[in-house]
């Protein structure tokens, strides 16, 4: 008698696609996968419904991708928990709230009104608002309500699998469908909580050459002038997150020339990459100078550095000690 | 926010060999200083990682006081206090993009010798947070 | 009355409903496509460099990343006033035209073409790109194998195929080489030829077996306006030119440059949707209605086909006079998004190889870091689903201060919804539905290929809601309550 395939569900959070586009880029790995697998729910390339999803009892593998934004994501969250057995945080959004954690500094209306309102193509003279209710006649509509702030995965329910980057990609694919493998042939779990990426940070597989002393003497934003191809970022006073940053990514942004912005989150023993990067990039400033400034124009070439939350928590707001912004609703 | 009942907690990252000796000498002397403050001894401050301040933020300081040896030369480590000086610099802009009053981190140099300068701060620093109010943190 | 839900909808990038109203009569009296994702990029890139946003705003959509990440350049180009060199706009295009062929692949093999491959009324579980490569698996194989060469072509140029990093305003992050230039060259050639029969494929595999289907006008059918950035010769460019507008008949009402896109453009809301609904602002919005009175339009390949005098390539010429022949001009039949899906892969893969043929492209001189600071940029690509604008304004340090999106899938909105409801009306009239009659329904999205992580880049409140206004001065004008 066959034996029955285990099953797998790709969930989506709020996300970009991305991450769905990831998989389909395993190209044949995907279409041999899919030969070993039962995909029971992926809605960007199935066509399993809700309903479908709720009639299935336990799910091996459940893929959840992008953060929680809305109620809707929070409920599907809760019951892919419940129903899988491994559940898979994929991508920067899922493990760390991604680029959409950004949002988590400003409130939902003040990003309402921006979206619905002030922007100056938008014509909203009633200002009717997205999410309202709208009846006809006994039949009520209503979309999905906005949760207060944007959560990865395990501010809500336990995950067993970390797959970081936006989107995963490498080293990172490589391990997952390591891990899939190894569930179908031999029902081995993985270990709760692990990463599936290196223990080493961007900094150690970096190609680029590295000063034995790094310093930074002014800071230069990516456009201001040629970055040389063959340097350390840092070290041509370029902000890079290389050195909290976890690798497996295959550092193909640092090799098109661009610097490190974190997608792979934190290094293992970082516990808030953005804050640990100030804790870093901060002691570079002028290091070789530090006598003759004084403290005043120290701190002035410091506070140089325009958007440190933006640059330090790009994708990791979701894993900052303070992981939203902490005004008064109505300042600001 | 008015609330003549709100006593701050200051959590104090003091190091070893000047901020720490400071307000042993402000004990040792008898000085007077508001007992909100929470000291905890650190070799050097330049052993200060951002991540202490914000868990301390976290865990339900209303303010945090950094004190360390006096700019240029006074450092036991020889340059450890400038990397907590130009720290708290750049995390003092990040608490304003995060809606966290900047002023509730304080970096002080004060040496062995400076008791009266410690109580003084203390007092000073307790007072302004108790104006601030507490940090309700969400 | 009852309601029909579909939810979620399914092969399309990004979270959406359906919901059908049926009177008791069980006939369709409204329906509605909702977009029920958000994100709020307009609000929270405020604050950011200007020259990081071509790296945040792919984040917008993984799905067509390299649109807003061109869209984005484009504007810091407008924004420090600079050039790009000959050599960057060579490598953008030549990037750019990649990824067109990526994510119409990805839409046409992997989320379109099981509708017609198996069939509409396939069983459900069975009608997807899996069911295909057990039907086919030589046929799958060799999209595959074709992707696999616009993957590396992207990641040559971007560092990554999904998010790339290589715009800077004034140019590129990184040059070709010779070996990469003749690499490219020979996965160009293989992807013409293969794109050459596919042009056949679709019609021997589906526009026969389907064209009644695609040639009809009870449904997927719409007279709206139509809008596409073509070059100089009014021939279809994905990656620079002049916006042009035409109407139900071809003749063409408007053209205007990136920089005026606010004199013609304006975008309603609905509760429904987080979605909005573009229109022309000259026509006026008449509700969801075609025709000439109405400022609908639509974009992506069926607006760009109907806006544009022809291709600049030689065989997507060819194919495209067929097409037309076959459809007539404009073409208002929405099944024939599918069609000229394929048209424009072929022209891209010759764009690709006319490009990667000139050996100049190759050279160092990659960015122009000369330019005038202006603070304000206008941003305009054909992104693959359709034009796509990014506004940006900064202060005097390069900072945003505004971001403004006006998104291809959200100005197919107000289209889309028409649809599905003709759709549904068409197909629903006794209150029978079935699995194949609702995904007949979705058929009517599906081949605007929306996106809908793109089309709302905003999000939305709950209830109830007070919102302060506030001038420049941070003066209060209006205070607007919402119990």
């Amino acid at each position: 008698m066959a034996e029955e395939k285990i099953k797998i569900a790709v969930c989506p959070g709020a996300g970009c696609g991305g991450c769905d586009v990831s998989l389909v880029n395993l190209h044949e790995k995907l279409l041999e996968l899919s030969e070993l697998v039962d995909i029971v729910y992926w809605p960007t390339a199935i066509d399993q419904k809700m309903e479908d999803l709720e009639k299935i009892e336990h799910i091996d593998i459940v893929i959840f991708e992008g953060s929680i934004r809305t109620k809707a994501h929070e409920e599907l969250l809760k019951m892919a928990r419940k129903k899988a057995k491994i559940l898979v945080a994929y991508g920067a959004c899922a493990c760390f709230g991604g680029i959409y954690a950004l949002g988590n500094l400003f409130f939902r209306k003040e990003l309402l009104e921006m979206g619905y309102l002030l922007t100056p193509s938008t014509e909203n003279e009633q200002k009717k608002f997205p999410g309202e209710l709208v009846k006809i006649d006994n039949i009520i509509i209503k979309i999905p309500e906005l949760i207060d702030w944007n959560m990865p995965l395990d501010k809500l329910v336990s995950v067993d699998v970390y797959a970081p980057g936006c989107p995963p990609r490498d080293k990172v694919l490589e391990k997952l469908v390591e891990v899939i493998k190894d569930y179908i042939e031999n029902g081995l779990v993985p270990e709760r909580g692990v990463v599936l990426a290196d223990i080493k940070t961007i900094c150690d597989e970096c190609p680029r050459e590295k000063p034995d002393k790094i310093v930074i003497r002014r800071f230069r934003r990516i456009h201001e002038g040629p970055v040389d191809p063959e340097k350390c970022f840092l070290a041509q006073g370029i902000i890079c997150l290389g050195p909290v940053t976890r690798s497996g990514c295959g550092l193909p942004c640092i090799k098109a020339n661009m610097p490190c912005r974190g997608c792979m989150g934190p290094a293992p023993a970082v516990k808030d990459p953005g804050a640990k990067f100030i804790t870093s990039l901060a002691s570079l400033i002028e290091v070789d100078r530090e006598r003759s400034l004084s403290d005043e124009e120290l701190v002035k070439r410091v506070q140089e550095i325009p958007d440190p939350v933006g640059y330090f928590y790009r994708f990791t707001l979701g894993r900052g000690i303070i992981d939203k912004t902490q005004r008064e609703e109505g300042e600001g | 926010m008015e609330n003549d009942d709100f006593e701050p907690k200051i959590i104090g990252f003091l190091c070893k060999w000047c901020g720490y000796a400071g307000a042993d000498l402000a004990g040792v002397s008898r000085l007077e200083y508001p007992p909100n403050i929470v000291t905890i001894q650190i070799p050097c401050t330049g052993r200060l990682d951002v991540q202490f301040v914000l868990e301390a933020f976290r865990k339900g300081a209303d303010g945090v006081l950094i004190a360390g040896c006096h700019t240029p030369n006074d450092c036991h480590y020889f340059s450890g206090n400038f990397k907590a000086l130009k720290r708290i610099a750049l995390l003092k802009k990040l608490l304003e993009q995060l809606g966290i009053n900047p002023k509730r981190v304080r970096i002080e140099w004060i040496s062995a010798t400076e008791g009266r300068k410690f109580a003084e701060v203390v007092k000073e620093f307790v007072e302004e947070i108790k104006r601030m109010g507490p940090l309700k943190l969400r | 009355m009852r309601e029909i839900k579909i939810l979620p909808i399914s092969r399309l990038e990004g979270e959406g409903e359906i919901t059908i109203i049926l009177d008791d009569e069980g006939k369709v009296k409204e329906a509605f496509f909702h977009v029920v994702e958000f994100k709020g990029f307009e609000k929270f890139c405020v604050g950011r460099p200007v020259e990081e946003m071509p790296r945040i705003v792919t984040r917008i959509c993984g799905v067509c990343p390299w649109a807003h990440h061109m869209a984005s350049t484009k504007a810091l180009d407008e924004i420090f006033g600079r050039e790009p060199t000959e050599t960057a706009k060579k490598i953008r295009e030549l990037a750019y035209c990649a990824h067109i062929i990526d994510s119409h692949t990805v839409h046409f093999y992997i989320l379109a073409i099981p509708d017609f491959i198996l069939s509409p009324g396939a069983p459900r579980s069975e009608r997807n790109v899996i069911g295909m490569f057990k039907k086919n698996p030589e046929l799958v194989k060799n999209i595959v194998k074709h992707r696999k060469y616009i993957v590396k072509i992207e990641e040559i140029i971007g560092g990554k195929s999904i998010h790339p990093v290589c715009g800077l305003p004034g140019g590129v992050s990184k040059r070709l080489t010779e070996e990469e230039r003749k690499e490219i060259l020979e996965m160009g050639k293989e992807l013409v030829k293969f794109f050459e029969e596919w042009i056949e494929k679709f019609e021997s595999l589906i526009l026969k077996n389907y064209e009644k289907l695609f040639i009809q006008k009870d449904m997927y059918y719409l007279e709206t306006y139509y809008m596409g950035l073509v070059d100089r010769n009014n021939k279809v460019n994905f990656y620079d030119g002049d916006i042009r507008v035409v109407d139900q008949k071809g003749r063409e009402v408007a053209k205007f440059r990136p920089i005026e896109y606010l004199d013609y453009i304006r975008e309603r809301v609905e509760p429904w949707s987080y979605t909005k609904f573009p229109y022309l602002k000259n026509i006026g919005w008449k509700g969801f209605v075609d025709g000439p009175e109405s400022g609908i339009y639509r974009v992506g390949p069926l607006g760009r086909l109907n806006v544009a005098d022809g291709f600049a390539t030689e065989k997507a010429q060819e194919a495209y006079e067929k097409y037309i022949e076959t459809l007539g001009k404009p073409a208002h039949y929405t099944m024939a998004y599918h069609w000229a899906r394929v048209i424009e892969m072929l022209y891209a893969s010759e764009r690709i190889v006319e490009l990667a043929s000139d050996d100049a492209i190759t050279s160092d001189d990659i960015v122009n870091y000369e330019g005038e600071f202006s603070g304000k940029g206008v941003g305009v690509v054909e992104a693959p689903r359709g034009i796509l604008y990014h506004h940006y304004e900064t202060d005097s340090n390069g900072i945003v201060t505004l971001v403004n999106l006006v998104i291809p899938t959200t100005q197919n909105n107000p289209a889309i919804n028409m649809d599905v409801k003709k759709a549904a009306q068409h197909l629903i009239t006794n209150g029978k539905v079935s699995d194949e009659i609702l995904n007949m329904v979705e058929m009517a999205f599906r081949a605007y290929d929306p996106c809908l992580a793109c089309s709302t880049h905003s999000l939305p409140g709950g209830i109830p809601l007070k919102v302060v206004i506030k001038n420049e001065r941070g003066e209060v004008i209006k205070v607007l309550r919402r119990e």
